[in-house]
């Protein structure tokens, strides 16, 4: 990732603003400072960022609002920051269209993490039918999973389900959106069905790859991701 | 030291002038008589304030058409006076409510003792003159020495004037300044032959022998004392730094008896005096004997007790019907030590009866109580004609209809087995009289018992007594028949008169008894204060023949009527306003009452503490049939009994809020010594670190990485104390709702397994959860605290290295979770305190706030379950029991 991507942090709090600066320029990024919502919004218009963080308690504006005027005329993938882990806000946002979020206080790594898959997905076409995963690979024509040469026997709603978290690699899905995407739209309130096929699917998947890939998102969705400890709410 | 002034007197004193700054003052302008030149001296003091640049206005002022007076009221503006509408004729009264919204700095009011017209405000002016001080206007006003109320009486007797406007002495003590507006008498004289002095329109002979040289001087030494007793309470109150031992060594408690006689008002008077001289507190006692009073007698009696009220009497009433043991009873109960009494009347067979009149027979009582005896100067000897015209006035017509009536049926009767049956000889019909006169003392009052006695008695004689049809009598025997005839029939109705009047008062007393339990027992009884008083509006409603409705002050202090589902609830402006007048002056107000007496509801304020907490109001079904006296003074109780249990909930109220602010700040306290450790620690940490930054030449890459595993180590610490408070105040606040939703309990274990890793990585955790666990229908953010804190607290307590095993086991009802470790485990009288807020176990090593377990505890109650430590082998085994819901539907898929 030696590219210069342009990121705009709309953030009223000056140290986290600096810690921002700082850990985006050390990456080599191109940091954009915003300290109202108001602000962000003129500079994501004028600037056109390759990624948006979002601070959730600004003082002009709520999250939701700058979310969907953003949302009016650009596809820019935002990242949400907020203090509270147990705040509902951040779900609201994510269903809405934001891409990621992170708790505070977050840790370098992991914030430039969701940077990457963020610029990723954005640079990606969604609709590529071979999605690979390290070992995992999935054929979404074909309906086949592979880990390695193997191939793994999984119902068709395994199946979608996987396909769903692939297709967001590294990002977070809500429950909703997968709920929504695997069972339709009149399902998106049972949030036990994904316990049953996460719980299927982990065994089948996890089993034979010998690590954890799918991580639970507590109150928020679920996370494929490759690296290590991915989880970001601690 | 001994002349040091008393702290508590100074502080009266420095009270007295703090609490007058906001009031008006009052200045008196003070004559004998009319024409001394009280109001001149008002108008000439009123320019001299003009001219010192003071808004100066007139409220009410009569110049009488004198010149000179006239060319004084130039010049001042006046406030229009306000139109009453009485009885379809328009009278003028001075305009209180506009002088108070005018808000002059002075504002002149001449008359003081003026009567006002029925429906003002008020019925005296004087009553105007305090809403307006009260308000923080100063009041210029003009009286006569002979309205003084106190004064009136010898007034009268000087001038044998009826005085019939008076004002209460304390008006004299309020005042701030009094002018004493001095004239000789011959110079007054004078005046008054020069056409100068008004003696109003309807001055009659009487009021014009006022200006006698004699009469006047006499009222000159009145008004000249008057003041110099006010200069000489102003001195008196003005040293009070001065010891003055002899004041307070008295513990006199005086009872005057009150009776419904005009007299009772003198009595009063007198007691007030003597009370006053002796600064001893006093009571003024209704015995009610169980005589039925007539309504003008009610009413002399309502307003005596008034003025006794007003005079700063503690009112009583008790029922007895012999007054002397009512007396004695109610001066034992209150430790009187004086009694003021009238001089008793004659009531020669009453005295006889009883054994002497009641001075007697109160000096017979076993008592060191001091008897007053006040002689009743203005009792009227009357002439046998006046007597007898008093006699036929108190005649009861009906009763006296209805014993006609019962003589005649009676005779009928006799006349019919006597003169047509012919079926006994005429001394048997003199029984059957009789006992148609014993019957008539059940029917009839005393009176009209001895009345159908003597009747019958007559007509016994006339009719079959032989000689018939003349009264005269043959036999000595008949004579003696006749006469003891009489004496039965009287001694019969006497007696059972008496136990009729007995009963009477039985029955009140057994009433006022069962109504004020009735209302003891629905305080004790009542869940909550609204229930309370809902309860109690009813019952008094019931009662009192009227719709009682309470309201209470809110916090906002504005006066709010207490909700029900009643039709009336003061909801005419009127009524509301004169509820919020007895909340503010914290007098009674309303019908029967000296403020805005015409209104058709009787408020009476709810006292606690000194402090008016609500109104409770009253409004009679039917005017006329309002309350009578006993039932007014036990409205009264009531309302003080009300008064005292709001007084107790209020205390309670306030004792509750300490505890809770003071169990809050001792948790503050804890809170702030436990967790200041706990977050200094990895600050501590962070903040060296961040200083050996500084040199990052001395770094090798080992010191490095240990620096980065330190600095994590000490953040992560940091955020899960951040973490426990924000939980502990949550889960305290009670605002906190449990988001429960299905959740896969290994999922769970292994996710905050995963986020701990950097703590937990020295110890080895087995998971022995089954495949086909059911889901958990918890909340999950509070679940994986729980899972959390638990896994912590094993690794706080174990030494590194040892395994931490989690195993989860469910059946049909229940499930439940363990985490065992392998340290030192808790000792058996430990495991109930662990659960405790801020409990931490002797020598547990550093870290940990103390909350973590408690929070566990708090979530799991949340959820209806519980929280144990069992029995291991080895180490401590924290075991959560949770009840099982019945699974959810999903949807299975075939390959």
């Amino acid at each position: 990732m030696s590219t210069k991507h342009k990121i705009l942090y709309i953030e009223d709090e000056r140290p986290i603003r600096k810690l921002l600066h700082f850990i985006l320029e050390s990456e080599g990024h191109l940091p954009i400072e915003a300290c109202t919502g108001a602000e962000g919004l003129m500079l994501a218009a004028s600037h056109s960022p390759d990624v948006v963080l979002l601070d959730l308690c600004l003082p002009d504006m709520s999250g939701a609002e700058l979310l969907s005027k953003l949302r009016e005329w650009s596809k820019t993938p935002v990242i949400i920051l907020t203090a509270n882990k147990a705040d509902d806000e951040k779900v609201t946002l994510l269903d809405m269209g934001a891409d990621d979020y992170l708790v505070k206080p977050f840790h370098a790594p992991e914030l430039l993490a969701r940077i990457r898959v963020a610029i990723r997905h954005s640079e990606k076409s969604s609709n590529d039918p071979m999605i690979n995963l390290g070992q995992l690979t999935i054929d979404c024509v074909g309906h086949i999973v592979k880990i390695g040469d193997d191939i793994i026997k999984l119902t068709s709603t395994e199946f979608d389900l996987l396909t769903v978290l692939g297709q967001n690699a590294g990002k977070v899905v809500t429950q909703r959106q997968l709920l929504h995407d695997v069972w339709g739209p009149n399902n998106t309130r049972n949030s036990h069905y994904l316990r049953v096929y996460i719980a299927q699917l982990r065994k089948k998947i996890e089993g034979p790859l010998g690590k954890r890939i799918i991580y639970t998102e507590s109150g928020v969705g679920y996370r494929l991701s490759l690296e290590e400890n991915a989880g970001s709410d601690s | 030291m001994e002349n040091r002034p008393n702290p508590d007197a100074l502080l009266r004193s420095v009270r007295k002038t703090d609490n007058k700054k906001n009031q008006g003052r009052l200045k008196l302008f003070f004559g004998m008589a009319a024409g001394v030149g009280k109001t001149y001296a008002m108008l000439s003091e009123a320019h001299s304030k003009i001219k010192q640049g003071r808004n100066v206005q007139i409220g009410a002022l009569e110049t009488h058409g004198r010149s000179e007076t006239m060319a004084l009221v130039d010049g001042i503006p006046w406030i229009t006076k306000a139109r009453i509408d009485y009885r379809g004729t328009v009278m003028e009264e001075m305009d209180t409510d506009a002088i108070i919204r005018a808000h002059p700095d002075i504002i002149l009011v001449d008359e003081l003792a003026h009567t006002n017209v029925p429906g003002s405000k008020h019925p005296k002016r004087w009553q105007d003159v305090f809403d307006i001080l009260s308000n923080g206007i100063d009041v210029y006003s003009t009286i006569n020495v002979q309205h003084i109320e106190s004064r009136k009486d010898d007034v009268e007797a000087i001038t044998g004037v009826v005085i019939r406007e008076t004002i209460p002495d304390s008006i004299i003590e309020r005042a701030d300044t009094i002018e004493v507006v001095d004239i000789h008498p011959q110079d007054l004289l004078t005046r008054m032959r020069e056409g100068k002095v008004y003696l109003g329109d309807k001055a009659d002979k009487a009021e014009k022998n006022f200006f006698k040289e004699d009469k006047l001087t006499a009222l000159r030494e009145i008004l000249l004392r008057l003041s110099a007793d006010k200069v000489d309470k102003e001195l008196e109150s003005l040293i009070v730094h001065e010891p003055k031992d002899a004041v307070w060594k008295t513990q006199d408690k005086l009872l005057v008896a009150v009776g419904h006689g005009l007299f009772s008002e003198k009595l009063i008077r007198a007691t007030k005096q003597v009370a006053q001289r002796l600064k001893a507190p006093w009571m003024a006692l209704y015995v009610d004997t169980g005589d039925n009073l007539s309504s003008e007698e009610q009413n002399i009696l309502i307003r005596n007790l008034d003025l006794a009220r007003e005079l700063g009497a503690q009112v009583q009433t008790t029922s007895e019907t012999d007054m002397v043991r009512g007396i004695d009873r109610v001066c034992r109960q209150y430790h009187i030590t004086q009694l003021v009494i009238g001089r008793p009347g004659k009531h020669f067979w009453r005295d006889v009866i009883r054994g002497g009149n009641i001075l007697e027979r109160l000096n017979r009582l076993e008592t060191s109580i001091a008897i007053h005896i006040v002689r009743n100067n203005s009792q009227i000897q009357f002439s046998v004609g006046e007597k007898l015209l008093q006699l036929i006035r108190r005649i009861d017509l009906p009763e006296l209809l209805w014993a006609i009536l019962w003589m005649i049926g009676v005779t009928l009767i006799n006349t019919y087995l006597y003169h047509y049956l012919h079926l006994f000889p005429y001394r048997s019909v003199g029984m059957i009289f009789l006992l148609g006169v014993s019957f008539a003392g059940v029917l009839f009052s005393l009176r009209a018992t001895v009345f159908i006695a003597i009747i019958i008695s007559q007509i016994w004689n006339f009719f079959f007594i032989p000689p018939l049809f003349t009264f005269h009598i043959q036999s000595t025997d008949d004579i003696a028949l006749c006469l003891s005839f009489l004496g039965v029939a009287s001694i019969t109705g006497a007696l059972t008169s008496n136990i009729k009047r007995n009963q009477n008062l039985l029955r009140k007393q057994e009433e006022k008894t069962s109504t004020l339990y009735l209302i003891a027992k629905m305080i004790v009884e009542a869940e909550t204060r609204e229930s309370c008083l809902m309860a109690i509006s009813s019952a008094l409603s019931e009662n009192f023949r009227g719709r009682v409705a309470i309201a209470l002050k809110d916090k906002n202090q504005i006066l709010e009527f207490f909700k029900r589902g009643e039709d009336w609830q003061f909801n005419q402006p009127k009524e509301w306003a004169v509820a919020q007048v007895a909340f503010e002056t914290g007098k009674a107000a309303g019908l029967g009452t000296d403020t805005l007496p015409l209104t058709q509801s009787l408020f009476i304020p709810l006292t606690a503490r000194g402090e008016v907490v609500g109104v409770i109001g009253y409004r009679p079904h039917d005017l006329h049939a309002a309350l009578n006296i006993s039932e007014r003074e036990m409205l009264f109780t009531v309302c003080s009994q009300l008064g005292l249990y709001l007084q107790r909930e209020l205390f309670q109220e306030t004792f509750l809020e300490t505890e809770q602010l003071k169990k809050a700040e001792r948790l503050h306290q804890t809170l702030l010594n436990s967790v200041s450790h706990e977050i200094k620690t990895p600050l501590t940490a962070i903040a060296g670190i961040v200083d050996a930054l500084h040199d990052q030449q001395k770094m090798n890459e080992e010191t490095k990485i240990q620096m980065h595993q330190n600095l994590t180590e000490s953040v992560q610490r940091l955020k899960i104390v951040v973490e426990n408070i924000l939980d502990m105040s949550r889960l305290n606040s009670g605002v906190l709702d449990l988001k429960k939703d299905w959740h896969d309990i290994l999922d769970l274990t292994q996710t905050v397994i995963t986020r701990l890793r950097p703590l937990v990585q020295s110890f080895p955790i087995s998971i022995d959860i089954p495949t086909d666990f059911p889901l958990i229908f918890v909340d999950g953010r509070l679940f994986e605290q729980v899972l959390t804190n638990l896994l912590l607290n094993a690794t706080q307590y174990s030494p590194s290295g040892t395994a931490i095993h989690i195993s989860a086991r469910a059946d049909k009802k229940e499930w439940r979770y363990q985490v065992a470790d392998e340290g030192p485990g808790i000792p058996l009288n430990q495991r109930e305190l662990i659960f405790e807020k801020f409990y931490r176990m002797p020598n547990s090593k550093v870290g940990g706030t103390g909350l973590g377990l408690s929070i566990v505890k708090s979530i799991i109650e949340l959820h209806h379950g519980k929280i144990e430590v069992i029995d291991s082998a080895k180490g401590a085994n924290f075991q959560i029991t949770l009840p099982m819901s019945d699974q959810p539907f999903t949807p299975k898929d075939l390959s």
